[in-house]
């Protein structure tokens, strides 16, 4: 019934309705969204400035220079552009990966198993994202520098025979780091997608005889498959766009990542069309993935309808 | 065991982990552990808030002079920190209260639309999401300075840079509270004679509430953690906030009156979500709702 | 497009053909803007144009704020309290950690501040782009009287007819002596210090493209680093990119004044100043005597590096214009000069202060002498310039290179 009062929209409702609840917002978007794209774009395609060296955007299309753009992408594919490229996309999938490995089963214990300590655990976890990433950065950097505590516990342990440079140039360092400051954001809706799960069904594949890890493997880990994926969406793309972490936890040219390229050239007068067609390149990949999300959430929503 | 030891935690500890049909040991070591893996260098950071001395990794003694003793250095007393703490506080501040309404009605029109231009629309509000940040940084600053010159650096430009980012996590939120609660309330009240405006007005908008709250602590959240736009965006010193100040500062030689910034922050972080979620759950109860606030939002089913 | 931008416009596609020209004429010119780029051995007058006046002569001071836009802790509150005090108004200080941050805002035209704080290099772009507004030398009697004369009268400026000096500056080494054996001082080239395998893990350049592919080229044995003479620049790339695996390198801008004192580096690019400062910032117990600094065109084998100076200058848009000269002339007199110089660590090239003294008045340790600048220094150093746009991005693109670590 309500689904086809969804279709046929409630008797006496005017068809401006609801457009017109999403007007402010759509028309915010625009004049504050669109257009800085359209800015990128124009500066990609930009000309020097002959005083100061800088970038200048060119509005009109056709007069758009596609010189500098077609370097970064020959750079991209041919140079040593698309190493920094490949750089950053491992270091995503494996701090994602890592996060995955650390958050399904916190995110796991408190839906299932948490019993009285469920909120105030929720509370703990939701913590991070109300104290500053930087500062949870910063004081990392303190525990890993030579003389840290982690060097100290690690040598009481016996795992160091000797203090190690965490903080120098280590691809281990920056996707731990990656992994610290994102895995709050990828536990939450772990939480949600495995919460939602009816006890009731994993009750009923025990009574038929499945053992503890079959019921996990067939039934809890492909009904949580949503969550999963929507949760890896949401922590990828703010790290391809990450280039603070790396820069506070290693100093080193061998670390960096795309957006520290954009970063570098963008506050450089004369890189301002270079980090622009990079920021481009960028974003057609992230844009990449959340149509790969995109489309998978619509077709399981179909799946679920019919 | 006997009950004495079971009333004590210790004795509880060790009956729990001698039950072979109790709850997953493994599991609950590792829960705890990642908590205290997560939480234990921030409350280091804040520790050294209150150090005696200038270092931020040699305890030195405890103190308050980065807080409001040291006559230069404090953050009382240093006017680029105090300012930088209340220009956070206040960037968020109306950043929540702007982008909330804006977001709730694009929320709300977006899962109603039923015309041509409701996919685009959508997928308008969806593209902040996939943007990285030091995009949508650089392409504002241009904007600003290019095109929307009226619009001054510093304050106006960040709140509006805030209000962009932030829209479309206000409508992700209100969007999962809004297919839960559905239309039949808003139908039946229609049907029992109130006019279209008044059954979103005294029917969806009440029951949207939790939500309504929800995006207004995420919306601070995201204003006051913010620092790629936000630097991008400042005019002068006055309108530089603490994510700003902190990382600038990171690569200078900080001080523990950071630390303290940072931790004021973190406790008025602490009080406004405490209230929040104090006002969540008399409004639930109201509702008659089960369970707890914070479970709610944690499932964004709020 | 803005009328602003229009006009830019027209004036770069005039200025188009002559960017480098190596004389100035002295003549004032209309809009057409010219980036007038002088050398030691060529000096200039940067231009001055119609609609650009300066102040008349004999006007009483505004009532403030006086808006001051410095980099960040570059000059001492104190200094600014005492102008406060001695001429009745406010000051504002506002600062920034990176030029291309400061030059974008300043270009916008909607900020007010009434002085700011050139490099020698951006000078010629600046007056070009009608940023500065010329001075009224009127205003400044300590110019003349309390100045080294070869900066009262630079190269770049010549009559000072938009800035005034602030602080000179070297580019060199800094080390400290328990983390590397090598007596830097006593090499040949001692830049080629980095590539030492010995200082693996301990080794900082400055994070800015221009003076580390300065370095790059330094280690090649090339002085001049003005130019991208055909080769210079892949040598650069190609020793920098060494670098990376090499020694594990790390860029920084703290790295000398902070981090060096620290030990969390043995041996960092370091400005003479940032060498100054360096043992206030030692911890607890550390000792300070095991600073060291060179300035590589003064060791054995004179090899590159640069020696510069800083200036103040008047903005165009400034709202209180004889105030800001008046904070031009006290940042020049003796006392004050001083008094900065003890807390920003950056020498002034003021009379008063002779470098033969800096040492036994125990303004400067004793084993950081060589941080000390004459003005013969300046015969020994390049001095660094504004690349040309192209350049720039020649050199961006080496830097980029580099930066991508592989």
């Amino acid at each position: 019934m309500s689904k086809q009062a969804d279709e046929r929209g409630v008797v006496g409702e005017r068809r401006w309705l609801w457009p017109s609840f999403a007007l402010p917002g759509v028309v915010w978007l625009i004049i504050l969204f669109i257009t800085p794209l359209y800015v990128i774009f124009a500066m990609a395609m930009g000309t020097t400035d002959p005083i100061f060296g800088d970038t200048l955007p060119v509005w009109n299309p056709l007069r758009w220079d596609y010189a500098t753009f077609g370097e970064v992408l020959n750079e991209l594919f041919t140079g040593q552009l698309g190493l920094v490229f490949l750089r950053t996309l491992v270091y995503v999938v494996v701090a994602t990966a890592l996060s995955l490995l650390i958050g399904y089963p916190v995110a796991y214990y408190v839906a299932r198993h948490a019993g009285r300590y469920r909120v105030l655990l929720l509370l703990l976890i939701i913590a991070p994202f109300w104290i500053n990433y930087l500062m949870r950065m910063l004081a990392w950097v303190n525990l890993l520098s030579t003389d840290g505590y982690v060097n100290q516990i690690l040598l009481f342990f016996g795992v160091l025979d000797a203090p190690r440079e965490w903080l120098v140039g280590k691809h281990e360092t920056v996707v731990l780091g990656l992994v610290y400051g994102y895995v709050p954001f990828l536990i939450l809706p772990l939480f949600a997608a495995l919460d939602r799960i009816d006890p009731r069904v994993i009750e009923a594949a025990r009574d038929l005889g499945a053992s503890p890890a079959q019921a996990f493997f067939r039934i809890t880990l492909p009904l949580s498959s949503q969550g999963v994926l929507a949760g890896c969406v949401i922590i990828m793309l703010p790290m391809f766009g990450d280039y603070y972490t790396a820069t506070l936890l290693s100093g080193s040219p061998k670390t960096n990542m795309i957006s520290k390229l954009i970063e570098q050239n963008i506050n450089a007068s004369a890189g301002g069309s270079t980090g622009a067609a990079l920021t481009i390149v960028l974003m057609v990949f992230v844009g990449l993935l959340m149509t790969y999300y995109l489309y998978s959430v619509a077709r399981a929503t179909k799946e679920a309808r019919s | 065991m006997s009950t004495i030891a079971r009333r004590t935690f210790l004795g509880r500890l060790l009956a729990w982990w001698s039950n072979p049909w109790g709850q997953p040991r493994f599991l609950v070591l590792f829960a705890w552990a990642y908590v205290l893996w997560s939480l234990i260098p921030v409350a280091v950071a804040v520790m050294f808030g209150f150090n005696d001395g200038r270092s931020r990794s040699a305890w030195q003694g405890f103190s308050l002079r980065w807080y409001y003793q040291d006559p230069d250095f404090s953050v009382l007393h240093d006017p680029s920190l105090r300012d930088a703490l209340v220009q956070s506080l206040k960037l968020a501040g109306l950043t929540m209260l702007i982008a909330t309404p804006l977001g709730v009605a694009l929320a709300i029109g977006l899962a109603r639309w039923r015309g041509r231009g409701a996919r685009p629309a959508n997928f308008l509000m969806l593209f902040p999401l996939v943007t990285p940040e030091i995009v949508m940084g650089v392409a504002l600053f241009l904007v600003f300075v290019h095109l929307f010159g009226f619009v001054q650096l510093g304050t106006q430009a960040q709140l509006l840079g805030h209000v962009t980012f932030t829209i479309s996590y206000v409508v992700i939120v209100v969007r999962g509270r809004l297919f839960a609660v559905g239309r039949e309330y808003e139908e039946a009240a229609i049907d029992l004679g109130a006019s279209q405006w008044q059954a979103i007005r005294m029917v969806l908008l009440p029951m949207l509430a939790p939500a309504i709250w929800a995006s207004l602590m995420i919306a601070f959240a995201i204003s006051i953690d913010d620092f790629v736009i936000t630097a991008f965006l400042t005019g002068d010193q006055s309108s530089a906030t603490i994510p700003v100040k902190l990382y600038s500062a990171a690569r200078a030689a900080p001080s523990p009156a950071l630390n303290a910034l940072a931790s004021i922050l973190l406790f008025a972080s602490m009080l406004a979500i405490g209230i929040a979620l104090s006002v969540m759950r008399r409004s639930r109860k109201k509702e008659g709702a089960q369970g707890s606030a914070v479970e709610d939002f944690a499932r964004l089913e709020l | 497009m803005s009328r602003r931008e229009a006009l830019r416009l027209m004036a770069g596609a005039a200025a188009a053909g002559g960017l480098l020209a190596g004389c100035g004429s002295g003549s004032s010119s209309s809009s057409a803007a010219q980036v007038v780029v002088g050398t030691r051995e060529d000096p200039v007058k940067q231009p001055l144009y119609d609609d650009n006046p300066m102040i008349e002569s004999g006007l009483e001071p505004e009532k403030g704020p006086l808006k001051v836009y410095n980099w960040a802790d570059y000059i001492y509150t104190r200094v600014l309290k005492d102008f406060e005090d001695e001429f009745g108004v406010e000051v504002e200080l506002t600062t920034f950690y990176n030029l291309e941050e400061a030059t974008r805002k300043l270009r916008t035209g909607k900020v007010d501040f009434d002085v700011f704080v050139p490099t020698a290099e951006i000078i010629p772009k600046f007056v070009a782009g009608k940023l500065l507004q010329p001075l009224n030398r009127d205003y400044l009697p300590n110019l003349k009287k309390n100045v080294w004369p070869m900066l009262a009268d630079p190269y770049y400026d010549r009559g000072s007819r938009y800035t005034v000096p602030y602080t000179v500056y070297l580019t060199g080494i800094g080390w400290r002596t328990d983390m590397v054996s090598e007596d830097i001082a006593a090499m040949d080239n001692p830049w080629e210090a980095f590539w030492d395998p010995q200082n693996r893990g301990i080794a900082g350049l400055y994070d800015d493209y221009r003076e580390t592919i300065g370095v790059g080229m330094y280690r090649s044995g090339i002085t001049d680093i003005n130019d991208d003479k055909s080769g210079d620049l892949a040598a650069s790339r190609d020793n920098l990119v060494e670098l990376t695996d090499l020694v594990d390198i790390r860029y920084t801008i703290d790295g000398a004044y902070a981090k060096l004192p620290e030990g969390v580096f043995g041996i960092h690019h370091a400005w003479s100043g940032d060498m100054v400062n360096a043992p206030y910032y030692m911890p607890k117990g550390g000792d300070p005597a095991v600073l060291r600094y060179v300035w590589p065109p003064k060791a054995r084998g004179g090899a590159g590096g640069y020696v510069s100076n800083d200036s103040l200058a008047v903005l165009k848009g400034a709202e209180h214009p004889v105030l800001a000269h008046m904070f031009l002339n006290y940042m020049l007199d003796d006392k004050v000069a001083v008094k900065n110089f003890g807390w920003n660590a950056y020498q002034p090239p003021i009379n008063a202060l002779k470098p033969d003294t800096l040492v036994s008045d125990g303004m400067i340790r004793e084993n950081l002498a060589s941080t000390v600048i004459e003005q013969d220094d300046f015969e020994m150093g390049q001095t660094p310039q504004q690349l040309t746009p192209e350049q720039d991005e020649r050199w961006l693109e080496a830097w980029s290179r580099v930066q991508q670590g592989g």
